[in-house]
Parts: structure tokens; sequence; C-alpha cells
């Protein structure tokens, strides 16, 4: 009687899952991405009686990246002391380092747990952006490449400051 | 306690058939966030995972992310969720999956979501957030770690299989867009919706060596009526692509089976018959001139799709349901297969994709007849091959103006033709060039 039930159930289970098939995915969208123009990290997290501190880098990946605009935002467990600020240029392979310093609050964290984030509104280098993606070699593709161009001239004709952030968890 | 446990056996059976019947009222998108909360080498990262969160290995194989995901409950919810006080705080792609939050719950898609096949009308939209893994030069795989999809999963139910969509919005696809990241990846959405409404089951390896697709690729039939009907969805809320579409007609390109494209002129022997209808631009404008030219036409295309939807799907398929469905129109269908083709179907291929029609035959006696218009003629084509492939010929003119065929490429700025010497499989066979001045692989040049 054991061995029937058993014997069964597990033919029961066998059906649920053979009657669940994963269909084929739908390939990717064959499309080309800029190349990056900043690259944002946060490292050396430091605690030490309820503060926390830690060291955020700002390069540019592509020319020169202009009127950076640098503010902060938190879970409500932290509260970050350093001030937003601004930078007037940072040119490619000139690192900036922001330190911060953050306090515990005392709250609880958030649903996504304990964090902070540093943001970096931008100008990036609009000539430097497309004379990259006007190389042949890494753009072979003369409608893909002039899809990105036209993105190019329509952000450079908005003057579109460009938003990136960096977001650390903290513990981990 | 094996009758209770025959009793949850039973249970679980009742939840995997029925549930879905349960829902059945319910059209709804359920929306998740997921934030990435660190990276690093695999090993390190499944060591002592916090609760709720979990590992995804990247391609590369060496490292890994672990990411937490939570159920979005309305527009403020994920702002915060993003770690943002208001909108403005943003980054370019976060408003980005703000946007495709709202694009989502607008009412234009209610009477897209009803079209959804199956009893259960929900699809996961899973808003991925890789803020701070935006550089590829040190995040080298995370476009394709997280490259917007539509997974689906089909569920065997009494009338046939029901189709469960997830489809996963990133932004990779849109990395460095600025002020049109947000619509780019509307965009996007719009194309994954279009493929939770579809049935279409692909062919093995349909997309070729790379797995990915150009729009103007041509690959197998059953994918590119399925990507062709996605890019037709997403053109009902971005009109305006429809230029983009056509723009990249003018060329078609053909993967190799080892990898790497070659590329030849819409109109070249490399693409004949129903060989057009496995490029999806090709279906994607015929869908919507369909759409847009007759009246009240992107309800007929819709019903008609919606009615005749399954696994089999292609475009001969839907093209001959249509006619069937709306007979009064046949005439507007010939006419759109055969301009979208460029005119370049016999008299043969239209009847074997549209069916044997009366208005159909009428319609191919009268644009054989001379005292009608013919489609209009290509537009002057100019060949590119992306890399050499052996056995390449090419055709170009010296500085003295005397044509020349060689099987390297020409010195580089020299515009050339080209012809491959082996066959697309199933489609073309191999020509040799007799006569330069008359080989029908010379066109429009």
């Amino acid at each position: 009687m054991i061995k029937q039930v058993a014997g069964l159930q597990l033919l029961m289970m066998l059906m649920i899952l053979t009657s669940l098939i994963h269909g084929r995915l739908y390939a990717n969208q064959f499309s080309y991405v800029f190349p990056p123009n900043i690259s944002l990290q946060i490292v050396d997290q430091i605690e030490e009686a309820g503060k926390i501190r830690l060291t955020a880098i700002i390069e540019s990946r592509l020319g020169t990246i202009e009127d950076l605009e640098i503010f902060f935002e938190s879970s409500k467990d932290l509260r970050i002391l350093s001030n937003a600020s601004v930078i007037k240029s940072v040119p490619q392979a000139s690192p900036r380092k922001v330190k911060i310093l953050a306090v515990k609050t005392g709250q609880k964290a958030d649903e996504m747990g304990s964090w902070l984030k540093m943001g970096v509104r931008f100008t990036p280098d609009y000539q430097a952006i497309k004379a990259a993606v006007n190389d042949k070699q890494i753009y072979p593709d003369d409608f893909e490449r002039q899809k990105l161009l036209n993105v190019v001239e329509k952000n450079l004709s908005e003057n579109a400051r460009y938003l990136e952030a960096v977001r650390h968890f903290v513990n981990r | 306690m094996l009758k209770r446990s025959l009793l949850l056996t039973l249970l679980a059976i009742f939840s995997a058939c029925f549930a879905p019947s349960i829902w059945a009222a319910e059209t709804t998108v359920t929306t998740s966030y997921t934030a990435i909360t660190a990276f690093g080498p695999v090993n390190t990262l499944q060591q002592n995972v916090p609760e709720g969160e979990k590992v995804i290995i990247s391609a590369d194989g060496q490292n890994a992310y672990r990411v937490k995901t939570i159920k979005v409950t309305d527009e403020a919810h994920l702002i915060r969720l993003m770690g943002a006080a208001t909108e403005n705080e943003l980054t370019d792609l976060q408003k980005g999956l703000l946007e495709t939050y709202r694009f989502a719950r607008q009412a234009e898609f209610d009477s897209l979501k009803t079209r959804i096949p199956g009893q259960s009308k929900t699809i996961d939209l899973n808003l991925v957030d890789i803020t701070g893994y935006t550089d590829t030069s040190r995040y080298t795989k995370i476009t394709d770690d997280f490259w917007p999809q539509n997974s689906r999963t089909y569920r065997r139910s009494s009338d046939g299989f029901e189709l469960h969509s997830e489809i996963r919005i990133s932004g990779t696809d849109c990395l460095g867009y600025g002020s049109d990241t947000a619509r780019s990846m509307q965009s996007t959405f719009a194309h994954e919706f279009g493929h939770a409404l579809d049935k279409t089951f692909t062919e093995a390896n349909a997309y070729g060596h790379d797995g990915a697709h150009y729009v103007n690729e041509k690959i197998e039939p059953k994918a590119s009526f399925a990507e062709g009907f996605a890019n037709f969805i997403k053109m009902l809320f971005f009109p305006e692509e429809e230029k983009e579409f056509r723009d990249s007609l003018k060329t078609v390109k053909i993967e190799r089976p080892q990898g790497g494209y070659d590329e030849y002129p819409i109109a070249s022997v490399q693409i004949s018959g129903e060989g057009f209808l496995d490029i999806e631009a090709i279906n994607a404008l015929i869908f919507t001139r369909l759409a847009a030219d007759l009246p009240d036409g992107q309800k007929l295309v819709l019903d008609s799709f919606e009615k005749h939807n399954q696994q089999e799907n292609r475009m001969s398929r839907f093209l001959q349901n249509f006619i069937k469905d709306y007979p009064q129109h046949a005439t507007v269908v010939a006419q759109t297969l055969d301009r979208e083709t460029f005119g370049r179907l016999s008299d043969a291929d239209v009847r074997l994709i549209l069916g044997n029609n009366p208005d159909v035959q009428k319609y191919l006696a009268a644009r054989s007849s001379p005292n009608v218009t013919p489609p209009a003629p290509q537009p002057e084509e100019k060949y590119q091959v992306i890399t050499h492939k052996n056995g390449t010929i090419y055709k170009w003119k010296d500085a003295q103006g005397n044509w020349q065929f060689t099987d390297q490429p020409p010195p580089a700025g020299v515009e050339y033709t080209t012809r491959g010497s082996t066959a697309t499989p199933g489609k073309a066979s191999p020509v040799k060039i007799e006569n330069p001045d008359t080989d029908p692989f010379i066109i429009g040049y």
C-alpha cells in the first residue's frame, strides 16, 4: 500500500513537471550600445563607532566630462554628512576621489537594506562620443552605427545632461 | 500521514491545472524591481547570501551578481526602491524603468492585454536596475547578463498550452542614450509585450550562430514572423520607427553557419520567393501597412492574428488566414505583400504565399498588364560585405573604368558588388558568371 501511494505520488509529480515546459527564448535584437562615458565606484568601506567612511572614484571613460554635480542619497538608517559638490571637469585618465562620511541614525533600514548612493549629473564629451561611434572597426554596421549617431545628435542639440549613479550596499 | 500527503499532492495538481481559470478575469501586469547589491567572484558571492537575495552567475562564468527583487506596489514605491526621493534624482536608466512602468499601465495597452493567449492573462514585468554597473569596460558582460527579454513558460492545459511571459527590462540595450533612454526602453517593452501576445514556437537555432538577430537579417520563418509581429506592436506605439525599418531594408544580412555576416542588396538573388518573409523587418512592415491602410485595419490584423494564433505561425499562413477572414481585402493584401517585397515576387510566389484567391489573381493579372503601373523600381543599391568570405567574387571598376572580377576585396574606398560562391541553403543555387554584362546578379549598380 505504501509503495503504491508513493508510486502514485511520484507519477503525479512527474505529470506536473512535464506539464510545464519552457518556451524557446526569443533571441536578442542586435543593437549597438555607446561606449561608457563615466565610471563610478565606491570602495574602501571603513566602519568605526557608528560612522562609515567610504571613497568614491569618478573617472571619465571618454574625453572630458564637464560640470559634474555630485549628490548623495541613503537609506533611512544612514545619514550622509558629505555635502553635494560640483566639479568643473574630469578629463580621461584623471580620476577624482570623493570622500564620503555617513553616520548611523538608529532607524531601520528600508526594504532594499542599508545603502548609500552617489549620483553624478554631467555633460558628456559629445565630440568624443561621435568620434568613438564613427570608428568603423568597432561599429562596422552602417545602419546600426547611424542610429547611434542620430541619438548623439539629438542629445547634443538638446545639450542633454546625463545622470549616472553608484549605489553601495553596506556590510557586504 | 499517507492520506495527508496524497491530499497535498492532489492539491498541487489541482493548483497547477486549474488555477489559471481562477485568474481568468484578471488582465494584469505585475511588476517587480531588481537591484544588484553586489558583484564579485562566484565563490565569494555564493557564500552567506543575505535572506531575500539570490546569486546570478555572469556569462563570463567567473563572476556573479547578488540581486534583490521586490514587488512594486505603485509609482512612489518604485522611486523609493530605486533610492531616490524624487524623479529628479533618478539616473537616465532609472527614469527609463519608471517610464516603462508608467507606459505598461497606460490605457492603450488595455485592449491589447485582453489578447494575451490563454486563460491566465498576467504578465510579469521585471525592472532590473543596473545602476553602478553601466561601465561596460569594467563589467564586460553586463549587457549579456541583463539584456531585455521575454522569457516564456508554456503550461499544458485542457485546450492546448497556457503561455506565461516574464518581461525583463534593464536598459542595457540603451546604454549612453541620455535623454532618449526612456523612450527607447518603452519601445523595447512594447516589442517584448508583442511577444507575450504570440504563441509562435520558434525553430531550434532560428537566429543563427550568434543567437542574435538584426531587423534586416534572414532568419527562420517562424522566428522572423514572431519578431516581425513584436515590431509591429512596437510601431503601434512608436509609428515613427517605421522609417527605421524601411531604411534597414536597403540590404539584407545573411549569417554564415560558422558566424559572421554577409550583406547583400535586398534585391539580390540570395533572397527569393517566400525567403523574403524570413526577414523580420519585411514582416513588421506588412503587418504595419495592413493595419494602417485598411479601414479599422489595426483591429482586423489583431483579430485575425488572435483567431489563428498558434505555435506554427508564419507570415504566409497569417496572410492566407487574413484573406479567408476578410476576403474583401485580398487585393490590398496582395498589394501590400508585393510592395513590401519590392515587387520581387513572381506570380507563382504570390499565389504560393497568399493562396488561390480570385482577387489575388486579378491583382496579378493587372500588375503584369502594360496599362498598369508596375511596382516601383528598386532604388539604386550598393553592396557591402562586412567581412571577407572565402569564395566571394568581387566586381568593381578600376581607375580606368574597366570592370574587374577578383577573389579579394578591391582597394579601400572603391565601391564593389559581390557574390558568394555558395548558396543560401535551400534557396538559391550557385550561379557562374558567364557574361558579366548580362549577369542577373548585377542589380542596380
